[in-house]
């Protein structure tokens, strides 16, 4: 037993990376994990990964976050791998949509930040390549720039309108149909 | 800035992040966060909004355009695009003609109106001072046939929308309706409106009827959407005269022939003393009310159109509204509200000093509703 323990250990040792945040803690992941992130993927594959990843773009609290999102989803896709071959195909179904409903309720759950932690979740996502949540996150900045007109978005965003007055009165004529 | 002014905004933003069901925080001294994202991820965020909401994000700052436009994110031929007018091709004309709508002179350029087949735009090979003959269009670009100094023909891709021009080079069968006599157009006119496909038909003088292509799995037929003489509104409503320039009276109402081929197709002439009147001031509201003058409904009708003795050609369909655009005589214009069975007078549609008969009186070749595509589609081929 003894034995066998230590055996796994060094097994699991060998599979877990050290991510290092921009303000220098560490963070200990699996490689299930940690290859959600198509960056680190590749750094893995290339072998750099002795001594921790440095990730000089994101803060700890970030980089915990976004650990959190791959812990969840990392597990969610080892779950519906492992199901699949002991489940009749009946209940492989039923385990399947509750998989997908608890991680939509995580996801949901996940989006309630506040707008600064949200784009810095977005760049990080961008940077460390982790397509599901960008979609995500993109897909909740899209949500809440819809239906909303130009000076609405502007207010929302802090976003100063560096349009000339000409250029904007272009802009309306070339898509008048979306200003009716 | 005055403070107090400051205050008032921080309030309405504090109000709005309590109205947001995320319930984010916001800032007033955050700077724009979105400008800090790179221009991938800002197009990743912005692709996935509709177009209608895309076209406002252009308007939003000038990074915001930018994304769209790189990445072409606004999809031309996907865009609901309003309607200019009717393209006419008459017998005998080599230059296509122009019914222009009165909403496409508003929203256009201050003088004259926005599509115009006037030509300062054409490939340098064009000779002609209009565009030629337009045989086809999509998404806003006509296919034009024209001749060059050489009198080689030429054809050419045309968007009169933006003026630009570029000089170029498994199928299923639907068969027609059934009870339509073959006679083709302009009395046969398949188009695109507001539930997808249809098909128009003029049987004998002014009975109309219109079908709808309904799409079920694999199976495509045709439903009769709509069948009724015109002949009492044509009676009550009669045409002073045809051919009106036996009479000096043209029929007025707020939609405008341009006269392309009296105006501008003097081949080889570069006098510009020949130059369109600018249009007449013209009160749509009280030229063509909602009462008996122009609009009418059909309830009515008679069954009789022995005492009619015009000729109606169907000029097209307007897009997403079920409406159909018939000429009466070649001497009116008028929109048929197919749904609502009201009748509205266009306007004019004669061309300044036409001469030419036809025994069956098929002096429109073809015509089709013009939708302008004012994005830049060329825009880098021109350049």
């Amino acid at each position: 037993m003894a034995s066998a323990g230590s055996g796994d250990e060094k097994a699991a040792a060998a599979a877990m990376i050290t991510l290092i945040s921009s303000d220098n803690e560490k963070f200990e992941v699996t490689e299930a994990t940690a290859t959600l992130s198509q960056t680190i993927r590749h750094m893995i594959e290339d072998g750099c990964t002795d001594g921790g990843v440095p990730l000089p773009n994101v803060t700890s609290k970030i980089l915990a976050r976004v650990i959190e999102y791959c812990k969840k989803h990392a597990t969610a896709a080892a779950g519906e791998e492992g199901s699949s071959s002991s489940f009749s195909d009946a209940a492989f179904l039923e385990v399947d949509r509750a998989f997908l409903e608890e991680l939509e309720e995580f996801d949901d759950a996940f989006l309630e930040v506040d707008r600064a932690t949200l784009f810095d979740l977005i760049l990080a996502a961008n940077y460390l390549d982790i397509k599901g949540l960008l979609n995500l996150t993109c897909q909740k900045v899209a949500d809440s720039v819809k239906g909303k007109t130009p000076e609405q978005i502007r207010e929302m965003y802090n976003i100063v309108n560096d349009l000339t007055p000409e250029e904007e009165a272009e802009i309306r004529r070339e898509t008048q149909w979306a200003f009716e | 800035m005055n403070p107090r002014r400051d205050h008032g905004e921080a309030a309405g933003h504090r109000q709005q992040a309590a109205a947001d069901p995320a319930g984010q925080a916001t800032r007033d001294d955050e700077p724009d966060p979105v400008a800090l994202l790179p221009d991938d991820v800002l197009a990743a965020i912005l692709r996935r909004l509709p177009p209608r909401c895309l076209a406002v994000s252009r308007c939003v700052c000038a990074a915001w355009r930018a994304a769209v436009d790189a990445r072409r994110l606004l999809r031309a031929d996907l865009l609901p695009l309003s309607l200019a007018g009717i393209l006419i091709n008459f017998k005998g004309y080599y230059t296509t003609e122009f019914l222009s709508s009165p909403a496409a002179s508003a929203a256009g350029r201050p003088s004259s109106s926005a599509v115009s087949g006037k030509h300062d735009y054409l490939p340098e090979a064009a000779r002609s001072r209009s565009w030629g003959y337009v045989c086809d269009h999509c998404n806003g670009l006509l296919l034009v046939h024209g001749y060059d100094y050489q009198y080689q023909r030429l054809y050419y891709v045309l968007n009169p929308a933006t003026r630009m021009s570029l000089a170029s080079d498994k199928y299923h069968v639907t068969k027609l309706p059934t009870g339509i006599e073959a006679k083709g157009y302009p009395q046969i006119y398949l188009g695109k409106s507001a539930e997808g496909i249809y098909c128009a038909a003029i049987k004998g003088r002014c009975r109309v009827q219109i079908w709808n292509l309904a799409e079920s799995g694999c199976n495509m037929e045709w439903v009769l959407k709509h069948d009724k003489h015109l002949c009492k509104w044509l009676a009550k409503h009669k045409l002073e005269h045809t051919r009106p320039y036996e009479h000096g009276q043209k029929v007025r109402g707020p939609w405008t022939l341009q006269d392309i081929n009296y105006y501008y197709d003097e081949h080889d002439t570069d006098d510009d003393s020949m130059e369109a009147p600018v249009e007449e001031e013209f009160e749509c509201s009280s030229q063509v009310p909602a009462d008996e003058k122009s609009a009418w409904s059909s309830d009515d009708e008679c069954i009789s159109d022995k005492y009619y003795h015009g000729s109606m050609d169907i000029l097209g369909f307007r897009p997403f509204e079920e409406i159909i655009f018939l000429s009466e005589s070649i001497t009116r214009g008028l929109a048929y509200h197919f749904n609502s069975s009201k009748v509205e007078v266009l306007g004019n549609i004669y061309p300044e000093e036409y001469h030419y008969e036809d025994d069956n009186g098929q002096l429109i070749e073809s015509s089709f509703p013009y939708t302008p595509c004012w994005l830049g589609q060329t825009a880098e081929e021109n350049s």
